[in-house]
C-alpha cells in the first residue's frame, strides 16, 4: 500500500442527510467506460433490436421490483420518480429514435442507446427551467441501466449494491442517479459520498427519505477515497475522516449507538408541552416548505408552522403561480394546522434562490442584492397577487403573515401600504379575509435589529432568523469552507441585537418568534428560551430534542445564564457556559449537541466536554 | 398554419388550459402519455412553436406547461375525436391532482 494510505487525512463536503458512520469505501462502477461499439449489417438489425428487447424487459423487471420494495418507505415523490423511469422504458419517442440510430448508423444497440439517450439529457439540461434540468439525470440513468443490462446474459439479476460483506460499506461515486439511490438498502450501504450533486438534488432527498447518511460536493473531488480505504464521516457536517485512528473510530462508533438509543427515548415525549421544569411554556413550531409538509409536521409532532418558506411553492412550478393556486397552497395549509397557527413569509429569492420564470440580473453580491422583500417591492405586481392569496387564505385558519429581510423602515411601511391596499379592495369586493390578522417582520438584518424599536409599532409580532443575521453581522460567508469558524451564532454582539429585538417587543406587547438553525440547536436552547423568544421555529426533526432539553431545564437558570453570556467577549466563551448548564440540567443531550466548529478546532476539548 | 384552422382533413384540435396548482409535472405527464397511448390516433399537444408526441412522457416534460398555460391539443386517426375527448377531459379535470 502507498504511504498516503494510512495517513489519516480530513475532508470535508456538503452533508446532506445526518448520521455518523465508519466504513470501507467501495467504488461504484463506471458504467460508459468499456461500451461496446461496433459496426453492424443491415442483417443485424433485428438480432440488435431483440437484444434492446431483452435488456428493456430486464430493466422493467428490476424497477418494479425496486418499485414494491420501497413502495412502503418512499413517499409519493419519490415514487414518481420511479414510475417515470418505468415509462421511459416504453417511451415512443426513445424508442423510435434508438431504432432510427440503429437503422441509419448502424452501429450496435450499445451505441444507439447512448447516443439517443444523451441527445435528449442534452436537451432538457438546456432547458431554463431547474426541476427540468435534473430530469436530465433520470435519462441517463434509466439509459446506464437499460446498457447494464445490454452487458448482462439475459436472466441474471443484478444488484447494484454490494452483498457479500457484514463490514458497513460507502459508497463513493462521481455521482449517483437517483434510481440507484433508491435502490440502496441501508443494511448493505451505510453512507455515500458524491463528488457532484447539491442538497436539493434527488439523491439528496432520497438519502433523507432512507435514512442513509450522505455527503456530496467534495472540492476536490474523490480520488483519494480509493477502494477498501477507511473513512469515518459525519453526515450532517460533512466530515470526512480517511484512515482516521482507532481513537477516532471508537469515538464514532460509540456516538453511533448513543444517537440510536437517544432517538427512540424521545419519541415518548413526542406529546408533551414544551414546558421548563418551573413551569414557563415556550411554543415549538416547524420550518416548512411545502403544503405536503404541513400535514406530516402536524400529525407526527403535533405543531404549527412557524415558517412557511412560500418560495419553495415557486421553485417547485414551472411557472409564477397564479392567485388562486397560491390561494388553494396557503387555504389548505392554514386548515391542516388549524387550530395551531401557520407564518408565511412573502417570497424570499436572491441570495441563493432562484426561480426560472423570472429574469434576475446576474449580481456580484447576491445576497446583498435584489433579494426578499426587495423584490417584491420591485415587482409589486406578484407581491400584490402573494398578498391576495395569503389574505384570502386567512379565512380559513390562523395565519400570519411576515416580510422577510426588511433593513429599513421605509421598505416596511411601504410593504405594509400595499397590504393595506389589497386589504382595501378585497373588502369592496366583500372576500372575506381575518382583519385582525398578525402581520410581522423578519429580523435578519442588523439595521432592523438595531432599530427594531421603531419598527415595533408597525407590526404584531418578529420573527429573528439567525441564519441570515449571522451572516450579516460577522460579515461572513457560510457556504466558505475556509471561514466557516466564524459563523457563530452565539457570537455576544448576536445576543445583543437579539437581546434588544426581544426587550423592544415585550416593552410594545408584541412577541418575537426566532427561526434559523440556532433555534435547532439544543445546545443553544436555554440562551434563546432565556432572552425570552416566544416561539421557536425549526426544521421539523429537530422539534423531539428540543422540546427535551426544555422539559429539562429552569427558566431561572437560563435566564442567568443569558445575563452571563451576555457579558461574554467571544462565541466560544458563551458556548461554553451553555454546556456547562446542559452538563448539569440534562447530560444526556450532551454529546447530541452541535460537534465543534466547521474548522475542526480544538476537537480534543470538545470532546472533553462529553460527559 | 396551426392545425385546428384546417379541420377539413380528419384533424381535431382543442384548446385546454393547465387548470391545476403544479402544472404539468412528472405524474400528469405520466398519466397523459398512458391516456394518449390507450388510441390508435396520432395525439399531439403544442405550446407555442413547440409541438410534441403526447404518448411520450419524455416529450411532455420538455414542454415544462407551467399552472395556466394554454395548449392546443390534436388527434388524427381512425379515433381521433374519442381520442381527443379523453385528452381534453383529463386537463378539465385537474391533469389528475387533488
Amino acid at each position: 500500500m502507498l504511504n498516503s494510505h494510512s495517513q489519516p487525512l480530513v475532508l470535508r463536503g456538503t452533508g446532506v442527510s445526518a448520521g455518523l458512520v465508519v466504513g470501507r469505501v467501495v467504488r461504484s462502477p463506471k458504467s460508459t467506460a468499456q461500451l461496446p461499439d461496433f459496426p453492424i449489417q443491415p442483417a443485424q438489425i433485428e438480432a440488435e433490436r431483440e437484444r434492446l428487447r431483452a435488456a428493456l424487459n430486464e430493466s422493467r423487471q428490476q424497477l418494479n421490483n425496486m418499485q414494491e420494495r420501497l413502495a412502503a418507505e418512499l413517499s409519493e415523490q419519490h415514487a414518481e420518480i420511479m414510475t417515470f423511469h418505468l415509462m421511459l422504458l416504453d417511451d415512443p419517442t426513445l424508442l423510435t429514435n434508438i431504432d432510427a440510430i440503429l437503422r441509419t448508423d448502424l452501429v450496435c444497440v450499445e451505441q444507439a442507446t447512448i447516443r439517443a439517450i444523451e441527445r435528449f439529457s442534452h436537451d432538457i439540461s438546456q432547458k431554463n427551467n431547474a426541476l427540468l434540468r435534473e430530469r436530465a439525470g433520470d435519462i441517463r440513468d434509466v439509459g446506464a441501466r437499460i446498457l447494464h443490462n445490454l452487458a448482462l446474459p439475459a436472466g441474471k439479476e443484478t444488484e447494484t449494491a454490494p452483498t457479500n460483506d457484514a463490514e458497513p460499506h460507502v459508497l463513493v461515486a462521481e455521482d449517483i442517479p437517483p434510481s440507484e439511490a433508491a435502490h440502496m438498502d441501508p443494511r448493505l450501504i451505510a453512507a455515500f459520498i458524491t463528488a457532484g450533486g447539491s442538497r436539493t438534488s434527488h439523491t439528496a432527498i432520497l438519502a433523507r427519505a432512507l435514512g442513509i447518511p450522505a455527503i456530496v460536493a467534495l472540492p476536490n473531488g474523490i480520488d483519494v477515497l480509493e477502494p477498501g480505504t477507511i473513512v469515518a464521516l459525519d453526515g450532517e457536517t460533512g466530515e470526512i475522516h480517511v484512515n482516521p485512528d482507532r481513537d477516532t473510530i471508537a469515538a464514532f462508533l460509540q456516538e453511533t449507538d448513543r444517537q440510536k438509543a437517544w432517538l427512540s427515548s424521545l419519541l415518548a415525549e413526542n406529546h408533551q408541552p414544551a414546558e421548563t421544569l418551573d413551569g414557563y411554556q415556550t411554543c415549538l413550531v416547524a420550518n416548512v416548505e411545502l403544503p405536503s409538509e404541513a400535514m406530516t409536521v402536524h400529525e407526527r409532532y403535533n405543531v404549527g408552522i412557524g415558517l412557511f418558506r412560500t418560495e419553495f411553492l415557486f421553485l417547485n412550478s414551472c411557472k409564477l403561480l397564479t392567485e388562486e393556486e397560491q390561494f388553494e397552497a396557503y387555504k389548505t395549509t392554514a386548515e391542516t394546522v388549524y387550530p395551531l397557527s401557520v407564518i408565511f413569509r412573502t417570497l424570499d429569492i436572491g441570495g441563493d434562490k432562484f426561480l426560472s420564470q423570472i429574469d434576475m440580473a446576474h449580481e456580484l453580491n447576491p445576497f446583498m442584492g435584489m433579494r426578499a422583500i426587495r423584490f417584491s417591492l420591485h415587482r409589486p405586481d406578484l407581491f400584490r397577487v402573494q398578498l391576495r392569496a395569503m389574505l384570502r387564505a386567512s379565512a380559513y385558519g390562523k395565519v400570519r403573515i411576515m416580510f422577510p429581510l426588511i433593513s429599513t423602515l421605509d421598505e416596511l411601511i411601504h410593504a405594509l401600504e400595499h397590504l393595506e391596499e389589497v386589504k382595501q379592495d378585497l373588502r369592496r369586493r366583500r372576500i372575506p379575509f381575518n382583519e385582525t390578522l398578525d402581520v410581522g417582520c423578519m429580523i435578519e438584518v442588523p439595521s432592523a435589529a438595531i432599530l427594531a424599536e421603531r419598527l415595533v409599532k408597525h407590526v404584531d409580532f418578529f420573527s429573528i432568523g439567525t441564519n441570515d443575521l449571522v451572516q450579516y453581522s460577522l460579515a461572513v460567508d457560510r457556504s466558505n469552507p475556509d471561514i466557516a469558524y466564524l459563523y457563530q451564532p452565539p457570537h455576544p454582539a448576536i445576543l445583543r441585537l437579539i437581546r434588544n429585538v426581544v426587550t423592544v417587543a415585550c416593552e410594545h406587547g408584541k412577541w418575537v418568534s426566532l427561526c434559523g438553525e440556532m433555534a435547532a440547536e439544543p445546545l443553544y436552547t436555554p440562551l434563546v428560551l432565556g432572552m425570552g423568544i416566544h416561539e421557536l421555529s425549526m426544521s421539523p426533526v429537530a422539534i423531539p430534542p428540543v422540546r427535551h432539553l426544555v422539559r429539562s431545564i429552569n427558566m431561572y437558570d437560563a435566564e442567568n445564564l443569558v445575563a452571563e453570556a451576555l457579558r461574554c467577549g467571544s462565541a466560544d466563551e458563551v458556548e461554553a457556559l451553555c454546556r456547562k448548564l446542559i452538563a448539569k440540567a440534562c447530560p444526556e443531550m450532551l454529546p447530541h449537541a452541535k460537534k465543534c466548529p466547521a474548522n475542526g478546532q480544538a476537537p480534543a476539548e470538545r470532546l472533553n466536554c462529553r460527559i | 398554419m396551426p392545425r385546428q384552422a384546417q379541420p377539413s382533413n380528419g384533424v381535431v384540435s382543442a384548446l385546454v388550459t393547465v387548470s391545476n396548482t403544479r402544472g404539468l409535472h412528472l405524474r400528469c405527464a405520466g398519466e397523459l402519455a398512458k391516456l394518449a397511448a390507450a388510441f390508435a390516433s396520432h395525439i399531439s399537444i403544442r405550446k407555442g412553436k413547440h409541438q410534441v408526441d403526447a404518448k411520450s412522457m419524455l416529450e411532455i416534460i420538455t414542454l415544462s406547461a407551467s399552472p395556466g398555460s394554454k395548449l392546443t391539443v390534436s388527434a388524427n386517426g381512425p379515433d381521433a375525436q374519442s381520442a381527443l375527448d379523453a385528452v381534453v377531459s383529463f386537463f378539465d379535470n385537474n391533469l389528475g391532482d387533488p
